[in-house]
């Protein structure tokens, strides 16, 4: 069994979220003060889940920090709230996300509303992360959907979108609903709930019943084709917020790792192979729509979300590089594409989201924001030497371990959403400039997180080492789930040469 | 990085010269611009300089090593990463192929940077062309000196995107920007062969044996493989060879690159980067002779391109252009050399020709001016040129070859017609069943606003 302490980590992350989207929503400040106080918050729990995930990576035994909130559950004392080394690096994740959202967001378009609804969606984020509980998971799952249409930057125009999203990631939360129905119908333990050894009374069909939920849950809550729509409708009415809390924290390959894998080993085993199918046809799927896309930020929201497909596929490829590519993928394609998305944000919004063919030499007048768009395409889509590119190096691999076809469908998305970039970076940025397009260059906030978010995915693109370091940790939890690596035949040492100098 | 230096070695020090010295200097100018620190030409020249001078530092150290140890060897940088079982290895390789390659590069972005400091001076992109050009140094270094194939796939995808680039230089027309995007194209759509044969390449378990030393141990590896098995990683290598090459059917590119400044025309298409392809190739050599499909194949494809790029330049007009389908014709009787097993008469061929055709790309500016000098040393007008098979053909066939090296052999329509237009029908057809359901969330919330206030709504 695990060692671990008791602290009130992640009830501390949440109420601190909560406390502060509260004081947005009582006694609204001014909009600089505003976003001064979510970043704040923010920045805060960003800290003590850095501070939490050091202290369990820095431990072995797959270590735990019980929460202080309890019940008492069938004669046991249940710790609601805990964080491991899976829920702290997702943590991690989700808040960053959410804080560069935020500081990228165009202090025009912000409103309080909207940020205290992005505070108040990155809580039920760690709620579903960080719970031990079903309900509660399923709790989280609801209050996203519920309150992702509120993150309507101000003056987007109310579309279809906001109900899409709120009807798909409903249906997600009310799969998840429906199976933590069934598991305590049927006599399991949905409170402390831990993977297979809760299931102890679920057999047979309701098993598969139970698994159908949740994987109609990841699938949808991971927009993955064809429960997809919902996220380039919401990303194009806020292409910051709402992608940060829904798509980006990657809260379905969470429910994949915590819940079904753990839980559902045998029928996992026969069915992700059809998943990491489904996972590879969508990539492919929105690569190609992404390719005659008119609208700047649906051509980018398609990108972003074609990219993030392949993580799905690194995980349902059931080896240690699948997995290990998965994760890693995640921090690249949620860090690159919120920055992504983030700067189309700023050219959309000054531009009104025009035709691509309208726009045309934007760059003539924003040499940094058309830079950035540039270097951040690059790194989501796995250029070398960015931080993309070591995850797909170790998912590519993993997943043509499992499935050729599927490795061949993403590579293939890879390479189309490769073009892409470059294809909207041409046509936005480059060319004669039109008179209706011009737009200011970035400001000296904007120009800062950008350099960060540069150097994030640069530093870590030449360095990566460090970022794998914490990945393997949580790739080893996971890994009591997979299968061994089946490996390649590989290679372990240098072919015999002549004469092999500076070999040691 | 997990990068060994406990053993700093002579080999050590001049690979990082050659391979990361371009490296340095763009992350340098790129942290300059990005920061919008004032970096006047002067400073970038003598960047330039600093790194040509580090490259052929290196390469003669190189050089020298590779005299004295006799044969090909190794150099382990350790893992950039790894991740339990799983390792990208840092191992570069030095063979007599692999300093053919750096040389030339070395030698030629020394010539082509101090001509493009002049060319380019006072030009509004100058800072850019360097930033790429450095980046497509490192490129092209790591190409030559990869010792496995993700190494080499690295080098390739810089080569592709600084071409694209560079291609797009003059941005502010279109026409240059739509070309770039059309290189690009056909670069990732081989690319993709490319990346397929890596991961086949580590399932195979044979990714280190990618650069052996002479032939030794791909052969070896080879050995080790089905037909079949070294059928595919032969044709998908071919086809990456392809793209790059600017071979039949992928040729529509080449002349569209014209368009970037003339230095870039001149290392890229006359020199080095349609070159990168026939090296791939003799990297892959073993893999291609031991294939009795993938060799005839190799050979055919060398000729078609040959043929087609001889007919099509006659009919160009412009003196780059026809330079671009002269590179095009040699590059495919490389590859003809290469099916055929003449690896040292590829790489004299490949090394002569680079040399004589980034000269002719860099004068193509002052051809007429050239050809008025020469004209006038003359004393008269110089004879035109001949017909020469052009006599032995019928009037009515000779317009239609016309017409069709006029259309470039149709390359372009013909891919055009199987493979974009399919796709973009596919895009289209997923597009308009999104749309559908688009269209009903659209309808119920124009519906449910009608009725009301929507929730969420903010002043």
């Amino acid at each position: 069994m695990a060692h671990g302490i008791h602290l009130p980590v992640a009830e501390a992350m949440i109420v601190m979220l909560l406390v502060g989207a509260a004081w947005l929503k009582l006694w609204p400040p001014r909009i600089d003060r505003a976003r001064a106080l979510t970043v704040g918050v923010l920045a805060a729990a960003v800290g003590l889940a850095a501070w939490a995930a050091y202290w369990l990576y820095t431990l072995n035994d797959n270590p735990t920090m019980e929460g202080l909130i309890f019940v008492a559950h069938r004669g046991t004392v249940v710790h609601l709230f805990g964080v491991d080394r899976l829920s702290a690096w997702f943590a991690l994740v989700t808040l960053v996300v959410s804080a560069v959202a935020v500081l990228g967001a165009e202090r025009a378009r912000l409103n309080t509303a909207a940020l205290a609804g992005l505070l108040l969606a990155t809580a039920a984020n760690l709620l579903v992360i960080f719970s031990r509980s079903l309900w509660f998971m399923s709790l989280g799952m609801l209050a996203v959907a519920w309150l992702v249409p509120t993150l309507r930057r101000r003056g987007a125009a109310a579309g279809g979108g906001r109900l899409m999203a709120r009807t798909y990631l409903g249906l997600g939360a009310l799969a998840l609903l429906g199976a933590t129905v069934t598991l305590a119908v049927a006599g399991n333990d949905v409170w402390a709930f831990a993977g297979a050894s809760a299931l102890t009374d679920l057999t047979g069909q309701a098993r598969w019943v139970v698994l159908g939920l949740g994987v109609v849950a990841v699938l949808t809550r991971e927009a993955v084709f064809p429960f997809h729509g919902w996220f380039v409708t919401s990303a194009a009415e806020d292409p910051a917020f709402a992608p940060a809390t829904t798509l980006l924290p990657h809260i379905g390959v969470f429910l994949v790792l915590r819940v079904l894998m753990p839980s559902f080993p045998s029928e996992l085993a026969a069915l992700l192979p059809l998943l990491a199918g489904t996972a590879a046809l969508s990539a492919l799927v929105l690569a190609l729509r992404a390719t005659v896309q008119r609208s700047f930020s649906r051509a980018v929201s398609l990108m972003v979300l074609s990219q993030s497909a392949l993580v799905l596929v690194g995980i349902e490829a059931q080896n240690m590089e699948g997995v290990a590519g998965g994760l890693i993928a995640i921090t690249a394609t949620s860090i690159a594409g919120v920055a992504l998305l983030v700067t189309s944000g700023f050219a959309t919004s000054r531009t009104g989201d025009p035709d691509l063919r309208e726009l045309s030499g934007l760059g003539a007048s924003t040499p940094r924001l058309a830079s950035a768009f540039l270097a951040f395409g690059l790194a989501m889509v796995a250029f070398p030497g960015t931080v993309g590119f070591i995850g797909e190096d170790l998912l590519f691999h993993g997943a043509f371990e499992a499935s050729v076809p599927a490795a061949l469908a993403i590579i293939v998305a890879a390479a189309l959403n490769g073009y892409m970039v470059l294809f909207v970076f041409s046509k936005a940025f480059l060319g004669p400039r039109r008179p209706s397009a011009w737009m200011t260059d970035l400001m000296p906030l904007e120009t800062v997180v950008v350099l960060l978010g540069l150097l994030f995915v640069v530093g870590f693109g030449l360095f990566p080492q460090p970022l794998l370091w914490a990945h393997e940790a949580v790739a080893e939890d996971v890994s009591a789930f997979v299968p061994a690596s089946a490996g390649h035949g590989d290679d372990g040492e240098l072919p015999p040469a002549g004469v092999d100098r500076g070999a040691h | 990085m997990n990068v060994d230096f406990t053993f700093i070695s002579w080999p050590h020090f001049a690979l990082s010269l050659v391979v990361f010295a371009p490296l340095v200097s763009f992350l340098l100018l790129a942290l300059a611009l990005v920061l919008q620190v004032e970096i006047g030409e002067a400073r970038i020249r003598r960047l330039t300089i600093a790194t040509s001078a580090a490259l052929v530092l290196g390469m003669t150290a190189l050089i020298v090593e590779l005299a004295m140890a006799g044969q090909g060897f190794a150099v382990d940088f350790g893992d950039w990463f790894h991740l339990g079982e799983y390792a990208f290895e840092l191992h570069l390789f030095v063979d007599w192929p692999a300093i053919m390659l750096g040389a030339l590069a070395a030698i030629l972005t020394g010539v082509v940077g101090a001509f493009s400091s002049s060319y380019l001076h006072r030009d509004e992109g100058y800072a850019r062309f360097f930033l790429l050009f450095f980046l497509f140094e490192m490129g092209i270094m790591a190409i030559a000196f990869a010792g496995n194939i993700d190494i080499m796939f690295g080098g390739w995808e810089l080569l592709g995107l600084t071409s694209a680039l560079l291609i797009a230089y003059f941005h502010r027309r279109s026409g240059p920007v739509n070309n770039a995007l059309f290189a690009f194209a056909v670069y990732r759509l081989c690319d993709v062969f490319l990346l397929v044969a890596a991961v086949l390449f580590h399932h195979y378990g044979i990714a280190d044996a990618f650069a052996g030393v002479a032939e030794h141990d791909l052969t070896a590896a080879v050995s080790q493989l089905s037909s079949s098995e070294v059928l595919t990683l032969s044709l998908l290598i071919i086809v990456s060879a392809m793209g790059k090459s600017a071979s039949v059917p992928f040729s529509g590119w080449l002349p569209r690159a014209m368009e970037g400044p003339t230095p870039s025309s001149a290392i890229f298409y006359g020199a080095l980067s349609i070159h990168a392809g026939v090296f791939l190739l003799l990297r892959a050599s073993p893999l291609i002779l031991a294939s009795d499909i993938a060799r005839p194949t190799l050979i055919v494809i060398g000729v078609l391109t040959a043929v087609h790029a001889t007919f099509v330049g006659r009919v160009q007009v412009d003196a780059k252009n026809t330079l671009a389908y002269a590179s095009m014709a040699q590059v495919g009787i490389m590859f003809v050399e290469i099916g055929l097993g003449l690896e040292v008469v590829v790489m004299v061929h490949m090394v002569g020709h680079a040399l004589s055709r980034s000269l002719q790309l860099l004068r193509a500016p002052s051809l007429l001016h050239d050809h008025h000098r020469i004209e006038s040393a003359w004393g008269e007008l110089l004879p035109r040129a001949g017909q020469h098979y052009e006599r032995f053909l019928p009037q009515a066939l000779r317009t239609r070859l016309y017409a069709l090296a006029l259309q470039r052999g149709g390359h372009d329509e013909l891919l055009e017609r199987l493979l974009v237009r399919p796709v973009l029908w596919v895009a289209r057809g997923l597009e308009a069943l999104d749309g559908l359901v688009e269209g009903v969330f659209e309808r119920r919330a124009r519906a449910g606003a009608g009725a009301g206030a929507a929730p969420g709504e903010e002043g």
